[in-house]
């Protein structure tokens, strides 16, 4: 389903700034290059956050695996070649999203509280980009979305 | 700050814990820490160890933030300084922990500088900045 224009824009909002404050990243709108480069990347990070509460969903995050590595090593103040552990990347990943989609709920201002079950992490050579907006982190496409079922905001 | 501030980083994220101990640890504060995974094994250390300083996240599995707070309150443990760290800024959620002797919030995504002002709230003296 469709985001309004306002609510995808509190959410692009939300994912950007995980990016910058968390991350050191800067995140933009992806330009025609980045989102024909995200087609032709083969391994990809998925990570897909439920939520339940005044409404149920899921926030979807993929992001290619040279930039989770990349966001590993400066969420720590590491050498961006620093060598990193596969479980502390899935780990890394999960909190992406976990960042992302608390920061965006945050946002609607509902007068009751959400859950947010653990993140789902796993590598993909397919992410799901139909549907999906593509934003540019650090010049590298990254896709997100919101998945509600059973709800249209 | 006047002597060693025990602290109890609380996340089911390994990744998480490690950035909140860097950015407590770059304050330059004399601090030592325990963590845990979520609220159980939180109950566990507390249970056995001095501790000062609670850092929790809320959205946890096994035993939430929440979940973990409600115990404290209901143990008795006033002594203990509560933080709370959550993605979650939301005003329904601070009002739910302001109830449980929650006085100090920080919202992630947060910049390093969030957690000094936090120890700078919780100690006597204000913590030099070494970032």
């Amino acid at each position: 389903m469709l985001l309004s224009p306002t609510d995808r824009e509190a959410f692009v909002g939300a994912v950007t700034n995980v990016c910058e404050q968390s991350f050191y990243a800067f995140a933009e709108p992806a330009c025609d290059e980045v989102i024909e480069r995200a087609a032709a990347l083969a391994s990809w990070y998925e990570v897909v956050v439920d939520f339940t509460g005044p409404f149920d969903g899921a926030l979807y995050v993929a992001m290619p695996t040279a930039l989770a590595r990349e966001l590993f090593s400066a969420f720590l103040g590491l050498e961006a070649d620093a060598p990193a552990d596969a479980a502390a990347v899935d780990d890394l990943v999960g909190e992406f999203g976990n960042m992302a989609c608390g920061a965006w709920l945050t946002t609607l201002h509902e007068p009751e509280c959400f859950a947010l079950q653990h993140p789902a992490v796993c590598t993909t050579t397919e992410p799901a980009l139909i549907g999906a907006t593509i934003m540019a982190v650090n010049d590298q496409p990254v896709a997100i979305g919101i998945r509600l079922p059973k709800r249209t905001i | 700050m006047g002597h060693e501030l025990r602290i109890l980083i609380v996340d089911d994220s390994v990744m998480m814990r490690a950035m909140i101990k860097r950015a407590i640890e770059l304050t330059g504060a004399d601090v030592s820490f325990h963590e845990a995974g979520n609220g159980r094994d939180a109950l566990d250390v507390l249970e056995h160890a001095a501790i000062d300083v609670v850092f929790t996240d809320i959205n946890m599995p096994v035993m939430t933030g929440t979940e973990l707070l409600r115990e404290m309150a209901a143990r008795g443990w006033r002594h203990i300084q509560r933080v709370v760290v959550s993605t979650d800024g939301s005003d329904a959620r601070r009002d739910e922990v302001r109830h449980l002797d929650v006085s100090l919030y920080i919202n992630k995504p947060f910049p390093p500088e969030a957690v000094r002002d936090v120890l700078n709230q919780i100690s006597d003296a204000p913590v030099a900045d070494r970032s």
